[in-house]
């Protein structure tokens, strides 16, 4: 007898589940929605759910006229460049971390490891007053080069290295390889999974980020999406129908990416999670 | 294949040679990115800013105004009730479904999907969506309740509400991840526990509560952790749905961080109160530590 499986109760179970599962997609069909509606109804009490005229108009208006268009430019620059460095950056150090024995390893792989408990708030106001100082604010590379620095995908990915087997790289030093071939050839082709764990985090982390991309950019043609979205409400209260066509488009991505790649996401999520 | 310039390197110079490339981006990142701005933070904390520009040294005046004025308490409660309200519910609520999607249904990577989705996405566009929502007026939860007999509750207009309303959004958006971590902790249990617990004959209560839920809580621990931390910096909901208010009732560390740095760019005193909640972050993450060997069992 499965102890796990309730007989009776499973209508209950279902119900249960496809009550919370409606709590977690009405907002979202709310918001793709009422990006469709005019003025009149968006606002309308009780609420409408199928708009009617669809006002398609309301996406240009938004990506032209409000800076969505801009935002969502801005977003996809930093972000492409954030998982590239990152895959990069990370992979390197995990290697070198997981295969490569040097004196300092442990102590320097250590303090890796204690800096992931530093809020945003500790460094964001002398990274700021740093940037200000070189003249960097308002640029991409203000955005890109704090998030370059992630300890905790370099830890993931020596998790990572560190169970895949040695015998490919030694043979391959006998034969005179180095070590980056080593990491080239052999480790980052086998480490799909660990890399896109990575990759996706960072994709995430970057697109959704609000706080620094605040402080960092105050130039309106060099805000990022969140920020814009966020900046919104203050200016243009009554334009719902508008905020949330830009709220749509910065969702739609996201949606994208989880969709195709919703198993490594949670293979990462897990990794870390037990493995810590 | 080896490179002219390490010819005449031994084997293992020329790993550490490669070691030291290796890891230079990294290590030039968290140098410059992590320890100096850590370090700076401290004697930023003892500096500031003049009126007409510049900074002055004042000290410890800024950690003495923390401790002084009544405003820091406020937040540092604020922070405190946020940080234990969203960490119990959403606690509660991923191990509820995380428990509901092992009991093996056939559509269990739909109900994950949908329960997950929500963390992955953009703070800025759910805010606004449920700023809609829980408006007094016209939002749909006062709708629903009204239905009921309930309310209108004022959610993001009385300083009673507001902070339960964005712990409640915040549960909604982040209980996926607690999900994901303890479902795949259920699905660690070896089946033969479960064998062994029906022929010893124990109720499905027992079961879960004597047998199951101590195998998961490494995974329990790991989550509280990790969902302390990042809860004590909230800060996007906030911004989008209630600025700090009404009446600072909103108002976290993270929050007021932000306000005092880049509203009215107290930069000293919101460097000196960003360590504040660095001392406190450590100092709960030491207490949680020395604590798990009370409750925490590792098989």
């Amino acid at each position: 007898m499965n102890l796990r499986r309730f007989e009776p109760g499973t209508v209950l179970l279902h119900a249960v589940l496809m009550l919370a599962t409606a709590a977690m997609v009405v907002p979202f069909l709310w918001m793709a929605t009422t990006s469709l509606k005019n003025l009149t109804q968006a606002y309308a009490i009780p609420p409408v759910w199928i708009p009617d005229p669809v006002s398609w108009s309301n996406y240009p208006i938004a990506v032209l006229e409000k800076g969505i268009g801009r935002g969502f430019w801005n977003s996809s620059v930093v972000t492409a460049s954030v998982v590239a460095g990152q895959l990069v950056i990370s992979s390197l150090a995990a290697y070198a971390f997981a295969r490569i024995e040097f004196r300092s390893r442990n102590a320097l792989f250590l303090m890796f490891l204690a800096t992931m408990m530093i809020p945003v708030h500790v460094t964001m106001i002398p990274i700021y007053v740093l940037f200000r100082s070189l003249g960097v604010l308002n640029t991409y590379q203000a955005l890109i080069l704090p998030a370059l620095v992630n300890p905790f995908a370099i830890f993931l990915l020596r998790q990572f290295f560190l169970t895949l087997p040695r015998e490919m790289e030694e043979s391959l030093f006998m034969d005179g390889g180095s070590r980056f071939h080593a990491y080239w050839y052999l480790v980052i082709p086998l480490s799909k999974a660990g890399l896109a764990a990575v990759a996706i985090f960072a994709f995430i982390n970057t697109w959704n980020d609000l706080l620094w991309a605040l402080v960092a950019i105050t130039d309106s043609a060099m805000q990022t999406l969140p920020v814009k979205l966020a900046l919104f409400t203050g200016e243009y209260i009554t334009t719902i129908h508008l905020q949330m066509a830009g709220a749509t488009v910065a969702t739609v991505p996201i949606l994208v990416v989880f969709s195709l790649l919703q198993k490594q996401f949670v293979q990462g999520v897990v990794l870390s999670g037990l493995k810590a | 294949m080896r490179l002219p310039l390490t010819r005449n390197l031994t084997w293992r110079a020329r790993d550490r040679l490669a070691a030291a490339v290796f890891l230079l981006p990294a290590v030039a990142g968290i140098l410059l990115l992590r320890i100096y701005p850590i370090g700076s933070s401290l004697l930023l904390g003892l500096t500031e800013t003049k009126l007409l520009g510049g900074s002055e040294f004042v000290g410890l005046a800024n950690y003495a105004a923390a401790f002084t004025r009544p405003e820091l308490y406020r937040v540092i409660f604020n922070s405190a009730y946020f940080a234990f309200g969203s960490q119990f519910l959403t606690l509660i609520v991923g191990l509820a479904f995380a428990v509901a999607l092992n009991s093996r249904l056939r559509a269990i990577g739909v109900y994950r999907f949908v329960f997950f989705f929500p963390f992955v996405t953009t703070w800025t566009a759910v805010a606004l969506v449920w700023q809609w929502f829980l408006s007094t007026e016209v939002g749909v939860v006062n709708l629903l309740l009204g239905r009921f007999g309930i309310g209108p509750i004022p959610w993001l207009t009385s300083p009673r509400y507001a902070m339960l309303a964005v712990i409640i959004v915040f549960t909604w958006k982040a209980f996926g991840y607690k999900m994901v971590i303890l479902l795949a902790a259920l699905q660690g249990i070896p089946e033969e526990y479960y064998e062994a617990a029906s022929i010893d004959g124990g109720s499905r209560a027992q079961v879960f509560f004597r047998i199951v839920l101590p195998l998961i809580t490494p995974a329990i621990f790991f989550a509280i952790v990790a969902g302390i931390i990042n809860s004590l910096q909230v800060f996007d909901p906030i911004f989008i749905m209630t600025e700090g208010g009404p009446a600072r009732a909103t108002t976290t560390i993270g929050y007021f961080i932000y306000e005092r740095g880049f509203r009215t760019f107290e930069f000293g005193y919101a460097a000196a109160v960003s360590w504040i909640l660095f001392i406190l972050i450590l100092a709960l993450t030491l207490m949680q530590w020395r604590l798990q060997r009370r409750w925490v069992f590792y098989g």
